[in-house]
């Protein structure tokens, strides 16, 4: 490896915190309940944020290496925001939490490396929100890769962040025993609907459908995309044989560059312990009708307490 | 007599008869004395109940009288046998007092649902169409209607136009709802007519403005796209033109417009959402805002509203260098934005468009900025991508009020620097 690497990857810790942290992000097949203790239970973040230091080093690293292609990006650039877009639907996939999201922040400092003969880099740090949610996470910084390879290939996301609290894992676990209680297998349509409503008793599935969506917009993107979901066309639930409930889904994604809605299916998982888990996912051909006036439908029209 | 005729209308009215069926008013000519006291005679004639709207008084006066049904066979011989000329003003009064209660009830109508139109609701374009006309009854000093032309599909496209006199004053243009499935912009703009109506007069800065310029507001760009939201893909965005040599119908119109037309940012494929079209202006939507924009003349500021993004954007989009007025319409948007954040804490970033969120030819405020007009922005209303497009309903009037105050304070910017 070259010098250069070596730098970049000894930086790393600098720009992710905590290498227990790193570790933690690279061996997702955990289980739900090892990513409680780590993240759910805490409310402050796992790493300081040493942002001079980390700063300081990247400019270390470029007086060691004057081949080292790196620009400053302002914080409101498009390739900035595009970066950051895909380090949230990253984490939201990865996190795997039915009712807990991350969100795009605004961004503080944004960096962009060429690196010849791999991709493009970025390194992203955000403005904290004043008002943390409960239903909201944060993430503190992004390093983000886009390989430039023939075959197309995921962005490569490190971060941190901090977790969901430790009411989300109750929400979710309420959820999961009411579904396991149902008599017939749920199924749904259009949520939102056309003017944005989402009953309430279909929210869950909204939430299901948006972070399954999440990885099919993680491994659909690319440094000229900005995806975001729009709307569960339908979703219809599947008998399984173990204890996670599956579902088929169908939504629509708002590609921001084109400025398509684009229409796909997916098969997703789901339980408290294992999390979200997309098995497999096309763009989908089939004609689903979605006029403006179209009320969200769901069957059984409520569930069973 | 008008004034009995008025009481007896009330009491027809209140009883729902119809009094006046078959009544005639006749004009008569009066060309000399012996005329004069045939109608003198007439008038006594208390059997007949003639009701003389113009009684007889001199010769060269015309009387007007209205005359019932059983006495008109004996009033119309009698004036044929005399030589006298007259002609039917009403064939049937009836009619006329029918008519003019149904322009009452209409009245009231419209006056309820101006106050009963759902501002926090997303309508469909007959709806808003309708609420249009009741908000200028509402307000008839302030606001009037334009058409500027037809849409492809052969709907009018309505201008709202806020003057308080004046020939041809500096004025400011905000559009909404050019891209179809892009909701809360239409939603935001109905919000902000109304807003504006109720103002004047009641807020001293919106009022000093408009003492002196005029204000244009054309709520939905795009009506044919709008209602197809509505009726068959709420996801549309483009107009509804037929493209001649692809079964994909609809044109971009924001990448329509003649600045940079066909450059970087937008589409040769019929197919895409962002499909050029054939030529600079081939969308009769947008030459009807250019061709307004243009024989106007003295338009001051144009600002197109969009959803969605939370961006407050100015030129250029075309092309990724500033313009020369970059400085200045950075720090009014920072202001706007600043001024909108205030009200909910909605962050909104500022920039040009290129910067901010692509390359994109043939848009808006690229060309009305290129043809002079300086204070060219266009507003990404909420959200980021949660909901995106399909914003719900009960954010509208929160997204209405905090825009409204990106705007005010781009306006009031254009009013304190005329050029």
């Amino acid at each position: 490896m070259s010098p250069f690497k070596w730098v970049v990857l000894g930086l790393l810790p600098l720009i992710n915190g905590f290498a227990l942290l790193k570790d933690h992000l690279q061996s997702f097949e955990m289980t739900r309940t090892a990513m409680d203790s780590e993240n759910l239970h805490n409310e402050l973040p796992h790493s300081t944020l040493h942002l001079e230091e980390a700063e300081a080093a990247l400019e270390k690293s470029m007086e060691l290496n004057p081949d080292l292609r790196m620009e400053k990006l302002n914080p409101a650039n498009y390739r900035a925001t595009r970066a950051a877009q895909v380090a949230v639907h990253y984490l939201n996939y990865k996190q795997g939490s039915l009712f807990c999201h991350f969100s795009r922040r605004k961004i503080e400092n944004a960096t962009l490396e060429e690196i010849p003969g791999v991709g493009n880099k970025y390194f992203l740090t955000f403005i904290e929100d004043e008002t943390p949610s409960k239903h909201a996470t944060g993430v503190y910084t992004a390093e983000i890769l886009f390989r430039h390879t023939i075959t197309k290939m995921a962005p490569e996301v490190n971060s941190t962040y901090y977790g969901c609290v430790k009411n989300i894992s109750e929400d979710e676990n309420t959820f999961y025993v009411r579904m396991r209680k149902q008599h017939q297998l749920v199924a749904g349509k259009y949520i939102p609907d056309g003017h944005g409503n989402i009953p309430t008793e279909m929210e869950p599935f909204w939430h299901l459908g948006y972070t399954a969506s999440s990885y099919i917009m993680w491994k659909e993107s690319n440094e000229s995309t900005l995806f975001n979901m729009e709307t569960v066309l339908s979703f219809q639930q599947l008998e399984t044989e173990n204890d996670s409930l599956a579902f088929d889904y169908v939504v629509l994604l708002h590609e921001m560059v084109s400025q398509e809605v684009t229409q796909w299916t997916m098969q997703v998982c789901w339980s408290p312990f294992q999390g979200v888990k997309v098995l497999h996912y096309s763009q989908s051909s089939e004609n689903i009708q979605f006029p403006g006036d179209a009320k969200a439908i769901m069957s059984p029209t409520s569930l069973d307490k | 007599m008008k004034g009995l005729l008025a009481f007896a209308v009330i009491i027809a009215a209140v009883h729902c008869q119809k009094l006046f069926l078959g009544n005639q008013v006749l004009r008569i000519k009066v060309d000399d004395d012996e005329h004069l006291n045939i109608l003198k005679s007439l008038e006594n004639q208390q059997h007949l109940e003639l009701d003389f709207w113009v009684p007889p008084s001199k010769t060269g006066l015309s009387v007007d009288v209205r005359v019932p049904p059983a006495s008109l066979q004996v009033i119309k011989h009698s004036l044929e046998a005399n030589n006298m000329q007259y002609s039917v003003m009403i064939e049937d009064v009836q009619a006329i007092l029918d008519e003019e209660q149904e322009q009452m009830k209409e009245n009231r109508r419209l006056e309820r649902s101006a106050k009963s139109f759902n501002l926090g609701a997303y309508h469909t374009l007959d709806t808003i169409y309708n609420w249009m006309d009741t908000l200028k009854a509402q307000y008839p000093n302030l606001v009037s209607k334009i058409q500027i032309g037809w849409t492809y599909e052969h709907r009018e496209m309505y201008v709202l136009k806020f003057s308080t006199g004046g020939l041809n004053r500096p004025a400011i243009w905000i559009d909404s709802g050019i891209h179809a499935r892009e909701w809360v912009s239409t939603a935001t703009a109905i919000w902000t007519a109304n807003k504006i109506a109720t103002l004047y007069g009641n807020d001293a800065s919106l009022t000093t403005l408009l003492n002196r310029m005029d204000i244009f507001l054309l709520i939905t760009a795009n009506p044919d796209g709008y209602v197809f939201t509505h009726t068959s893909n709420r996801m549309w965005r483009k107009t509804r033109s037929r493209n001649s040599a692809s079964s994909c119908i609809g044109v971009d119109p924001n990448r329509n417009w003649d600045a940079g037309f066909a450059g970087p940012g937008a589409s040769t494929n019929p197919c895409s959402d962002s499909y050029h079209g054939p030529y600079a202006h081939s969308e009769v939507e947008v030459k009807n805002i250019v061709d307004f924009v243009k024989s106007h003349g003295n338009i001051k500021s144009f600002i197109s509203i969009h959803s969605y993004s939370q961006l407050l954007l100015y030129p250029y989009g075309y092309k990724c260098t500033n313009t020369k007025d970059y400085k200045e319409l950075d720090s009014i948007g920072k202001s706007a934005a600043s001024a909108l954040q205030s009200l909910y804490g909605t962050k909104y970033q500022v920039g040009s468009i290129c910067a901010a969120i692509y390359q994109a030819s043939g848009g808006s405020i690229d060309w009305t900025y290129d043809n002079g007009i300086k204070y060219s922005f266009a507003f990404e209303l909420r959200d980021t991508g949660r909901y995106g497009f399909l914003l719900p309903a009960n954010q509208i009037i929160p997204t209405a009020e905090e825009t409204w105050l990106g705007l005010k304070s781009i306006m009031e910017y254009v009013y304190d620097h005329p050029y």
